[in-house]
């Protein structure tokens, strides 16, 4: 099934794989192999779904022990919401990336970051009891919205972000759908059933396929557009304005890039255990894993680079108010989450991604890429149950309040939330398959293997 | 992809190298017009320089103003290079191949007529070296936590990256330049060329050195401007402490720049006659990617104006009234606005624009008008309006000697570049021989379909 | 000097007329260049100590307010760590000392000064002889491309000190007055030693009425106001 290189050259080693299928079998696989669930998804699922349930016993136990009434108590599920979305609700960015940059090996890993999308639907769901929990705008807090307490019943800043939020999730959804339309159509010819509905209308024609790539293109565009306003909104309405006199203009834009990150570093943590479990061996290899490396470390750096732009400031204009908010937020009662949060998404990056080895194989990204969504958690942490534990207004944060440790609720909130979220994407996964079939029957179509003196060289069509 | 051209070797070592050996009217025109706006700055300076900088519009409440706009804005502009260059080659952009060197030459010249504004509007310049680590046996060095010494290092450090960066690239093209001469152009060729023969051992240091330059010229190129952003950052200004100056910057000066290389590859396509290698497909992707890149800048400028309201302090809330409502600050903005984005973002995303190079060479000189006011409206107005001591609250009216050096920096970029394509070939030869060499064709049913080769 | 020294000035701004001695003794003192009109015009007057003057009511009942306003000394200055040549230190009896020898004339320190307390030499201003004579032999004549601002009077401080020195004793209070706590009629300004507890600024320091001047940058000044105290004013005063 698969052409391994032939031994043309001595010197180079091929840094390409060519999948030697022909169009029937691929179809075969997509739509039957894919899409019927093994012993391991079966397990999986349940794993999941018994730690989602556990998330919901934890969720019941914070309401009856805190209502929704108190904040400081609810900072650990606001970072663990925060968490969801700037990983795997992000994922989808990675899609529309590659697509507009054109990279000819990304055919396999778009569906993979897509599919990310539903993620969102259950993360929805679980940032409405934080909308609630907010404190108002009456008080003193800051924000940048106005008093709507008429339309709905929690008031801005909280009716904004449900509403960012809800447009980052039916993006989403349009997204995704869309880019699945043409193998719903291929499964509704080949096996029937709910796809009949799924898949209506989808023919095939060149008007057809011509829309559905500007669509592709806008929809991600949008969709990156929307990630990046609700992460705004999150940084400044469920973060930095629970803090009295913090104002850091940069932290929208770094609680973004932490997204960006977040998302490369969810689909390679994907690829890899698709192509381990999920049965996509032979179509993401080593390019794959090399080619997104540099982006993850480039992000890594970019979060770096954004997190010392604020510290510097802060540091050197000695104010009053922006020395409180570094003790609260790296130096104080958070010290240890920040210093995990940095090793994990900075310096082990950075020291392991910059040896090419490293990069040119399949564990070494993926290893990286865990190291960073394990930061990340800390990262949330530190950026939200802080600011969470604030109950004081004005313009500088008199004092620094002391560190708030998880709860057991809490750690089976952050537990259930995040298997919830797996749960979701692993049955999506079996209705919408997890490798592009008409993505990679264009890539076959348009790639060639040419010998080229004395050695292969691969040709790419470039039809646009 | 849709020009694509099938050029000989020797047609492009000819067509390339025509400006090189020969001296059209056209040269000499422009050149002196450069040279003689860079006299202007030249008598400018030594005014100030005799009078005291009494001769300029600063005063103790505004002691930075249009100079060190000035300033910003051509190290924005030398971010194309960069920008342009080490990214597209990372990223192997085919499209890259005749615009590499015009931008990186474009961020030599931006860079070292930048470098010159911070120098010239200090108040004693033959004391500049003072702010350098020589220490002349007296014992004081200069002071590591100044943002304005962290200036200079980056700058430096940027301009000698970029000037490798251009040199390394330049060799081969240099070597073909060496025998096609004889004479003093000849032996000027040899020695610079430092023995090319085009062996593969050569070609592979050279590509080597190209992407070990790109690699290490990327942190460079996001710290450069970072750190002259953070000259207004780390003050207590009240618009200008503010934590999103570096990215802020740093966008900016992409944006800016690479609006700065549309308007000179629409330049050098007219003036030079390359119609062959600089094709409406450049002007194409380079407005997808101003696309992109402004839409970021806008975020951000955005972000930035909304944080100098969030906290509603007295202070920042007088300077933003002046930045944003008050003549004839109010006017800069809307222009900063129409300019950098609502008027030449909505006209890119439609491929007829994007492909006319009339209207790119507008639209991008109108970014850059935009991006001028933007650096001029950050510097100024906080200054301004410094504090709520508003008995010392002042004005700033710039002077002509201002306005001189303003525009003859503009002289003298453009004189350097001219100087340049008139020795060395403005456009890779051996870049684009490569691309020559990787572009092929597939059939695929009946059609054929253009496409690259990779390894 | 073995006692620990940290010098400033307590502002009684009760007492404050607004009559501008302070102003003309500090230039007599400290050799600033004239302000001629053409350099008011132009924004550049050197007021090393200015009067601000706000006004405050409306008519029939208009108050002015005055407020001196000098180099306020920070511990925590803006200014110095910009300085990329050392021109402008604090050194260990907290002065924030400016080096007219080593400035440049970057002119940081002046846009990250808060008070809008320092100056800059646009123009060289020699002075027509015969006027030269009243020029103060212990204060340098500033040339063009140098930043200055009040020093407290840096050099009476010094003769105050050696004096002290070769008398093998302590400095005494109000022993050292710079020019403008010298010439108010009215005892505004109380120049002294803020870590000696027994010196009449210290004591004036920890006064109910003290407040510090921008005192949410942090800069820590040097210079301490004690509030104005009007019966009849409004409740709201509005500032022009």
């Amino acid at each position: 099934m698969h052409n391994q290189h032939r031994n043309g050259t001595n010197h180079q080693e091929h840094h390409f794989h060519r999948v030697d299928l022909s169009p029937g079998q691929l179809t075969r696989f997509v739509l039957l192999e894919l899409l019927s669930g093994g012993s391991t998804y079966r397990k999986a699922v349940t794993l999941f779904g018994i730690l989602f349930l556990a998330g919901i016993v934890g969720f019941i136990m914070r309401v009856a022990q805190n209502g929704f009434s108190s904040w400081p108590a609810w900072g650990y599920p606001a970072a663990i919401v925060a968490y969801i979305l700037c990983t795997m609700q992000a994922a989808p960015i990675v899609a529309f990336a590659l697509r507009a940059a054109k990279g000819h090996w990304r055919r396999p890993v778009s569906r993979i970051a897509e599919l990310f999308t539903i993620v969102g639907v259950v993360n929805l769901i679980f940032l409405l009891p934080i909308l609630f929990v907010l404190p108002p705008i009456t008080g003193g807090r800051l924000t940048f919205w106005f008093e709507m307490n008429w339309l709905l019943p929690f008031s801005p800043p909280g009716f904004f972000v449900f509403f960012a939020m809800l447009s980052l999730v039916i993006c989403g959804l349009g997204l995704l759908y869309l880019v699945s339309l043409p193998d719903l159509a291929a499964a509704r010819d080949m096996k029937g059933g709910v796809y009949r509905s799924l898949a209506r209308g989808w023919v095939g024609t060149p008007r057809q396929w011509k829309m559905l790539k500007s669509g592709a293109n806008i929809l991600g565009a949008f969709y990156l557009m929307t990630f990046v306003f609700v992460s705004t909104l999150f940084a400044m309405d469920l973060s930095e304005t629970l803090v009295p006199g913090w104002k850091d203009a940069i932290y929208p834009a770094f609680h973004s890039i932490t997204g960006i990150q977040g998302a490369i570093a969810t689909t390679l943590v994907a690829m890899a255990i698709m192509r381990s479990f999920g049965g996509l061996r032979e179509y993401l290899h080593m390019e794959q894993f090399w080619a997104l490396s540099k982006p993850l470390l480039a992000t890594s750096l970019l979060w770096f680079y954004m997190w010392w732009s604020t510290f510097l400031t802060y540091w050197y204009g000695r104010t009053p108010a922006e020395q409180q908010v570094l003790q609260l937020l790296m130096f104080g009662p958070y010290f240890v989450p920040f210093v995990l949060a940095f090793t994990f998404k900075f310096l082990i990056p950075l020291v392991f991604l910059i040896w090419n080895r490293v990069r040119m194989s399949i564990m070494g990204p993926t290893l990286i890429a865990c190291s960073i969504l394990i930061g990340d958690l800390f990262e949330f942490i530190r950026l939200y149950v802080g600011p969470f534990t604030v109950t004081q207004y004005g313009h500088i944060l008199e004092e620094v309040p002391q560190a708030h440790a998880p709860d057991i609720a809490d750690i089976l909130i952050m537990v259930g939330a995040i298997s919830g979220a797996i749960l979701t994407y692993l049955i999506t996964a079996k209705i919408i398959p997890v490798l592009s079939l008409w993505d990679t029957k264009e890539g076959l179509l348009l790639t060639r293997v040419q010998p080229y003196h004395k050695t292969e060289v691969l040709v790419i069509g470039k039809p646009e | 992809m849709q020009d694509r051209k099938v050029l000989t070797d020797e047609q492009i070592n000819r067509e390339l190298l025509w400006f090189v050996f020969n001296r059209p009217t056209r040269f000499w025109v422009a050149i002196t017009i450069a040279g003689l706006a860079f006299l202007a700055g030249i008598t400018a300076f030594s005014i100030m320089v005799t009078f005291g900088l009494g001769v300029t519009g600063l005063n103790p409440v505004v002691a930075w103003a249009f100079l060190i706009t000035n300033f910003v804005f051509w190290v924005g502009i030398s971010h194309a290079g960069v920008m342009i260059s080490a990214i597209l080659r990372l990223t192997q952009a085919e499209w890259r191949r005749p615009v590499t060197r015009a931008a990186e030459v474009l961020t030599v010249f931006a860079l070292a007529t930048a470098a010159i504004f911070p120098l010239i509007h200090m108040g004693r310049p033959w004391r500049a070296y003072w702010i350098f680590p020589i220490d002349f046996a007296r014992g004081v060095w200069p002071s590591v936590r100044s943002p304005l010494v962290w200036d200079p290092s980056a700058i430096f450090t940027y301009l000698t990256g970029s000037s490798l960066f251009v040199y390394v690239a330049l060799i081969p093209d240099l070597a073909i330049a060496r025998d096609r001469t004889t004479g003093f152009q000849h032996r000027l060729y040899s020695i610079l060329c430092l023995g090319w023969r085009g062996t593969p051992m050569q070609w592979k240091m050279q590509v080597l050195a190209g992407i070990l330059l790109s690699g290490l010229i990327l942190p460079v190129f996001v710290s450069v401007h970072s750190i002259v952003s953070w000259d207004f950052g780390m003050s207590l200004v009240p618009n200008w402490h503010t934590t999103i100056f570096a990215p802020y910057f740093v966008i900016g000066a992409v944006h800016s720049g690479v609006s700065g290389v549309v308007t000179l590859m629409a330049f050098l396509r007219i003036f030079m006659k390359l119609e062959n290698y600089i094709t409406p497909d450049h002007f194409d992707a380079l407005g997808r990617l101003l696309t992109v890149v402004a839409t970021a800048w806008l975020y951000f400028f955005l972000l930035e104006i909304v944080y100098g309201f969030l906290t509603l302090e007295t202070a920042e809330t007088a300077v933003r009234d002046l930045q944003i409502l008050k003549y004839p600050y109010n006017i800069m903005f809307i222009l900063i606005f129409l300019n950098s984005y609502f008027i030449p973002v909505p006209l890119w995303l439609f491929k007829r624009v994007r492909r006319n190079v009339w209207l790119m060479f507008v639209t991008s000189l109108m970014v850059n008008v935009g991006m001028w006011l933007e650096r001029f409206i950050i510097i100024v107005p906080g200054l301004l309006y410094r504090q709520p001591l508003t008995f010392v609250w002042g004005e700033y009216t710039p002077s002509l000697i201002e306005t001189t050096l303003v525009l003859s920096s503009f002289g003298l970029v453009t004189f350097g570049f001219l100087l340049f394509s008139k020795i060395f070939p403005i456009i890779p030869i051996a870049d684009q021989k490569e691309g020559q060499a990787v572009q092929e064709e597939i059939q695929i049913g009946k059609v054929s379909v253009p496409a690259i080769i990779r390894e | 000097m073995a006692e620990p020294t940290r010098w400033g000035m307590v502002v009684d701004l009760d007492r404050c007329t607004g009559c501008q001695a302070c102003v003309a003794a500090c230039y007599a003192e400290n050799n600033i260049p004239i302000n001629t009109e053409e350099v008011v015009i132009q924004d550049r007057a050197h007021n090393w100590i200015r009067i601000e003057r706000y006004w405050e009511g409306e008519y029939p009942n208009i108050k002015a307010r005055f407020m001196p306003v000098l180099c306020q000394h920070c511990s925590n200055a803006p200014c110095e760590p910009v300085c990329p040549v050392y021109a402008t230190y604090h050194n260990p009896e907290g002065l924030n000392v400016q080096i007219y020898n080593r400035c440049v004339g970057t002119r940081y320190c002046i846009n990250n000064c808060p008070y809008h307390a320092r100056f800059f030499n646009f123009w060289e201003t020699p002075l027509p002889e015969p006027m030269t004579n009243y020029l103060n032999p212990d204060v340098t004549v500033r040339t063009k491309g140098i930043t200055e601002k009040c020093t407290f009077c840096v050099q009476r401080i010094r003769r105050g000190t050696r004096q002290a020195r070769i008398e093998g004793r302590e400095v005494a209070d109000n022993e050292v007055q710079p020019a403008c706590a010298q010439a108010c009629p009215t005892n505004t300004l109380i120049f002294g030693n803020l870590a000696n507890p027994n010196s009449a600024a210290a004591k004036l320091a920890k006064d109910d009425r003290h407040y510090l001047l921008l005192e949410e940058l942090g800069t820590e000044p040097g210079v301490i106001y004690l509030k104005k105290v009007d019966p009849h004013a409004q409740s709201t005063p509005q500032r022009h």
